[in-house]
């Protein structure tokens, strides 16, 4: 039938070899990067649509009445100062609309909080009673600058960015490089329009050598052994690596998923889903992908291996973006949305804009995105979500730029979005201080108990802060931080012991303990990086399972494990000192006198089996594994 | 998605939408979301099986060299094809143990693939329908129904979850949800890599240590002083998970499942394949509420080059052999373990089915592989109710159109009617469609697509499979 007449097309050797490898997983990374099939793309966006399946608000207020004490109803509608431009705008809606809101977060609760959203670490003991101790004003401020300062918060916010980008190992070389240059731009808090910049505009003999290059320069498919040729830039399908650059360029920097439109026309598709894309064309994704289209990346050849250097030679001299210059496609079914023949210039999608005459491409595409309104929105959306567990747009790629405000509006606070994308932009685009600005307000500030009967109506408004599963570093360092058995991973020859110091998941590598702690970091929502950052928010028996069995907790909490268990029963501490020192290090609070009681029965039985058994129980309790 | 869509979704269906991996344990007794279901009755089930593994063999297997074997100017000198029975011709190379065991299953030949992209293909194959992203949140996998349908018949020493896959999360459409079934119909995904070490073992020791933290856990967790309660409100939001997992770890039978001996290794393969099918037999052989198993055995069938290239890390010779160890170890140690009613083996009372997403190119392309193909391929059925030693279904000389059906419907059968096949051995009624979902779409149990014109697909199972 029709595939066996199709198959004797010549070309189709070239559409073959490159869909030799198929996706792998990436708990069994692969020394060779495998090159993606053409129909990849078109997959993962599918993909998409599954794995972005779900209510972030509800699931974050689910979360939190589970997690969170009530708060004693007298405290509903207690003044709290207004310290900045949010405060002001989210408490006029609060009062407006009538809507309680909980009080201001207690020391504990605010230090654990802050500390995990500005390192990903949970404060030590010390750490907490100290802060808890300091009488003098503004101590909240200078803790918030002290954790922004530290090399803990670049990790911590570089990891996240290396979720969005997606930098895996298929970045190659490249990917250690743009982990330690992402750092060093938040730690001295460079213009996120300049870092945009640099990751979209260079062009290298060897990419490599760019750290920031890393983003284009992932993922390459030039990789085949059946190839004869490297200038035949169709070996691998060019259209579609450049296709989904483009998806990623959207997706984070101005906060639209053009996945669906890169296939078929929004019309007929989108209607219930996007208002905005249901307008775009195929025509118009390929206007924004034509950005990249003289880009070439090119893969130097090695006679000896018969195949191509993972390092590419980027530059911009290529033919442009033409549909008619495809690869073939291998299969009928990727032959359903084939591009049709004819060449596209770039324009902008979100203004129509065209490059200005003698300006490369790729630095057009960069500075119509830094300048436009939308960069500004869909990044504080990004930190705003980060940090208080839902964001104005959830997913972070999902905004309706047909319904940016009126009656019909998508964000859920308008003017808040609105003013911190103002504030962003008037303040040079700067991560750390958007971070610092939010973290400051009363807003990031409230508890998470709230007063008085929850009602999923109140979500839009921010009344109580939402609790937050932790994410898969995030557990896997904490465990290790709490017990003092640190990980040991190598990353570049030297040993990293917190995941988050590591430029890709992969970098656990497969040894040791890797693979439980890859289980564990994959039950809280770690991606491998293929595929966008999953960002579930929801507690689940796997996880359980896993707290309960895993080695990577288990073989930690043992006083034999030479870590904090064996220093507190060889400590001269008494068992109700052990069990405070406990209680801060895992919850930022002391045990009540209930707890006490029942932890001092423990450890009076047996001081090094106690002490085990409660820091495992600690380690087991929602209270641990949730930041709120 | 989006609040436009959200809006869609009445919230007391977002209130169960919570917690990926819930098991079925103490929910049996009450469906918490009683489904409105039309067409019920218009099916006869077979309810000639009590378990079903289904052997999903990712990235597609080439039919004309395995179970469809067609002689050509490419087939290698050594597969050493032989007439098992009258018809079937094998490859002792390939598949030395299935040749022997031929008698013990069935083969389908004339399935059509509705897809032919790995992720679209594997979702149908996972859900029985094409990916609708307009409403994919709300469609569970299929296991998930079985799940749902076979919760009345839980009893009260189930402590396993109805539906265990494995190795699925690291499919291209990944582990599925249960969409609009309540959150305890959704399978546990156990990574056949990890879970051995982790659940596996001597626990001895380890239980009572378990037992003495789980009491700590508990005590602590149960202290309720006033503003200073360790938890919120809705507590039993979170702790129902730990109480699930709890009562797993606590279940003498859970580790059980975990024991591999050196023996089993060898005999099934010591990788996720071989490993997967070790993991479904002692799932079954403990009998505590586990009656769907689904193994992903690794996308390792996506032969686009070089596919009898031994050099190739997995080239056909290594699949294929490995496939054979794992599945026919499977089958025979089900055919030797009693099953629940007297007179039974187990695999009288279990469906095995191993399917691709599609089929592969009948002619060889120039880089000695096979692309992905539609038009005809190949199933495999065995227990169950299902007659052993049948081939049903017909193609022709290259494979590569179906020329007789092999069963009483003129249009090719689709995973569909392997799904409608797996419901009816179940005793499941596979016409139902439940009209109250989220969406407001009906969900048909088996899909009936319309395939062009006129044609719509049937709603049948496969029923020449059955005995």
């Amino acid at each position: 039938m029709f595939a066996v007449s199709w198959l004797h097309r010549p070309s189709v050797l070239i559409a073959a070899a490159t869909c030799l490898y198929s996706a792998t997983v990436w708990t069994q990374s692969r020394p060779a990067t495998p090159a993606p099939a053409p129909h990849e793309r078109m997959e993962s966006a599918h993909e998409e649509m599954l794995r972005d399946a779900g209510d972030r608000g509800r699931d974050a207020a689910r979360l939190t009445n589970a997690v969170a004490p009530a708060a004693d109803p007298a405290a509903a509608g207690r003044a709290v100062p207004r310290r900045n431009f949010i405060d002001e705008l989210i408490f006029a809606r609060l009062e407006h609309d009538g809507v309680p809101h909980a009080g201001l977060a207690g020391d504990d609760e605010f230090v654990r909080r802050v500390y995990f959203d500005a390192t990903g670490l949970p404060p030590s003991a010390a750490d907490v009673r100290a802060f808890v101790a300091d009488a003098s004003p503004g101590k909240r401020d200078r803790l918030i600058e002290d954790l922004l300062a530290r090399d803990e918060f670049a990790e911590q916010w570089a990891w996240y960015w290396g979720d969005l980008l997606r930098m895996s190992n298929e970045a190659g070389p490249g990917a250690n490089g743009f982990h330690y240059w992402f750092k060093e731009q938040l730690r001295v808090d460079r213009p996120y329009t300049a870092l945009v910049h640099d990751v979209l505009t260079p062009s290298s003999k060897v990419h490599a050598t760019l750290p920031s290059l890393a983003m284009i320069g992932r993922s390459n498919q030039l990789k085949s052994r059946f190839v004869e040729s490297v200038d035949d830039y169709r070996i691998s399908n060019r259209l579609d690596h450049i296709d989904a650059l483009a998806i990623d360029v959207s997706r984070v920097f101005l906060g639209v998923n053009t996945s669906c439109v890169s296939c078929h026309d929004g019309a007929l598709h989108l209607e219930s889903i996007n208002h905005y894309l249901a307008d775009r064309t195929r025509d118009e994704f390929f206007a924004m992908s034509a950005f990249f289209g003289t880009t070439r990346l090119i893969g130097n050849w090695n006679d000896k291996s018969r195949n191509v250097d993972r390092d590419l030679h980027v530059d911009d001299l290529g033919a442009g973006y033409d549909g008619g210059n495809d690869a073939p496609f291998s299969t009928m079914a990727e032959s359903q949305f084939p591009r049709p023949k004819g060449a596209h210039a770039p324009a902008f999608m979100l203004t129509g804009e065209t490059p200005r005459a003698g300006y490369e491409p790729r630095a057009e595409l960069a500075r119509m995105i830094t300048e436009h309104p939308q960069f500004a929105r869909a990044t504080v959306n990004i930190i705003w979500g980060r940090l208080m567990s839902v964001g104005f747009v959830e997913p972070h790629d999902a905004f309706d730029l047909s319904r940016l405000s009126g009656k019909d509006a998508q964000p859920n606070n308008v003017a808040l979005l609105e003013a911190l994308a103002a504030d962003f932009k008037t303040n040079g685009f700067r991560l750390k201080r958007t971070i610092r600005t939010i973290m400051q307000s009363s807003t990031y500030q409230l508890s998470s108990r709230f007063p008085g009967e929850w009602n999923d109506r109140f979500i839009p408004y921010y009344p109580r802060h939402f609790a937050r599963v932790l994410t898969g570093p995030e557990v896997v360092d904490a465990v290790s931080v709490v017990t003092g058995v640190p990980m040991r991973f190598s990353l570049g020859g030297e040993t990293m012991t917190r995941v988050k110091q590591l430029a890709t998941p992969q970098d656990i590598g497969r040894g040791g303990e890797a693979m439980a702690i890859d289980a564990l970091m994959q039950s809280f929502f770690q991606s491998n990086r293929r595929t966008p950052p999953q960002a579930g928010n929801r507690p689940s028996t796997l996880q359980a399972l896993l707290m309960m069995k895993s080695t990577v907790v288990n073989d930690r909490v043992l006083a034999s494990a030479k870590g904090r268990v064996a220093e507190l029963v060889a400590s001269t501490r008494t068992p109700g000192e052990i069990i405070d020192e406990l209680y801060l290090s895992t919850m930022a609070r002391t045990p009540s006198p209930a707890e006490a009681a029942v932890a001092r029965r423990t450890l009076a039985v047996d001081r090094a089996r106690g002490t085990e058994d409660l820091l495992w129980a600690l380690l087991n309790s929602p209270e641990f594994l949730v930041s709120r | 998605m989006n609040r436009l869509l959200n809006d869609l979704l009445p919230s007391r269906r977002d209130a169960l939408r919570w917690g990926g991996t819930a098991l079925a344990t103490t929910w049996v007794d009450g469906l918490v979301w009683p489904l409105q279901v039309s067409a019920q009755g218009r099916s006869t089930p077979r309810g000639t099986a009590r378990n079903c593994i289904f052997i999903e063999l990712g990235g597609a297997i080439s039919p004309m060299d395995c179970w469809d074997f067609k002689e050509t100017r490419w087939t290698p000198k050594d597969l050493d094809v032989t007439e098992v029975s009258k018809g079937l011709y094998l490859s002792q190379t390939l598949f030395p143990q299935l040749a022997k065991n031929m008698h013990r299953v069935s083969l389908v030949r004339s399935l059509q693939a509705p897809e032919l992209i790995h992720f679209n293909g594997q979702y149908h194959t996972q859900t029985g329908r094409s990916l609708n992203p307009a409403v994919a949140r709300e469609i569970p996998a299929f296991g998930s129904i079985v799940a749902y349908e076979l919760a009345s018949q839980r009893r009260e020493q189930d402590s396993f979850p109805t539906y265990v896959s494995t190795n699925l999360t690291k499919a291209r459409a990944g582990s599925l949800g249960a969409g609009f079934l309540p959150t305890w119909a959704t399978g546990l995904d156990l990574d056949p890599s990890t879970v051995f070490a982790a659940f596996g073992g001597d626990m001895t020791g380890a239980n009572q240590v378990m037992a003495e933290r789980w009491r700590l856990l508990t005590e602590l967790a149960g202290i309720n002083e006033g503003q200073r309660a360790a938890m919120g409100q809705r507590a039993a939001d979170y702790q129902t998970f730990y109480d699930d997992a709890h009562r797993l770890l606590n279940d003498a039978r859970w580790p059980k499942v975990f024991n591999a001996s050196t023996e089993d290794t060898q005999r099934y393969g010591d990788d996720e394949f071989g490993l997967g099918c070790i993991l479904a037999r002692n799932l079954l052989a403990q009998n505590a509420g586990t009656r769907m198993i689904y193994i992903y055995d690794g996308d390792r069938w996506d032969h686009h080059a070089g596919i009898f290239d031994k050099s190739a890390e997995w080239n056909h010779y290594r699949t294929c052999t490995r496939l054979d160890k794992g599945l026919v170890s499977l089958i025979n140690d089900l055919a030797a373990a009693p099953g629940q009613a007297p007179g039974k083996t187990m695999l009288d009372e279990t469906l095995i089915v191993a399917q691709s997403e599609f089929g592969r190119t009948p002619g060889m392309n120039p880089v000695a592989g096979r692309d992905h193909y539609k038009g005809a391929y190949s199933g495999l059925y065995a227990g169950g109710g299902v007659a052993g030693g049948r081939v049903l279904g017909r193609t022709d000389a290259d494979g590569s159109t179906c020329i007789d059906p092999g069963w009483r419907h003129k249009s090719q059968p689709f995973m569909d009617n392997t799904l409608a096949t797996i419901y009816s051995a179940l005793g499941i009624d596979w016409k139902k469609v439940v009209t109250n979902t989220p969406s407001g779409r009906d969900y048909a149990y088996v899909d009936t697509v319309n395939l062009g014109g006129a044609a719509m697909m049937e709603s049948d199972e496969i029923g020449t499979l059955f005995a």
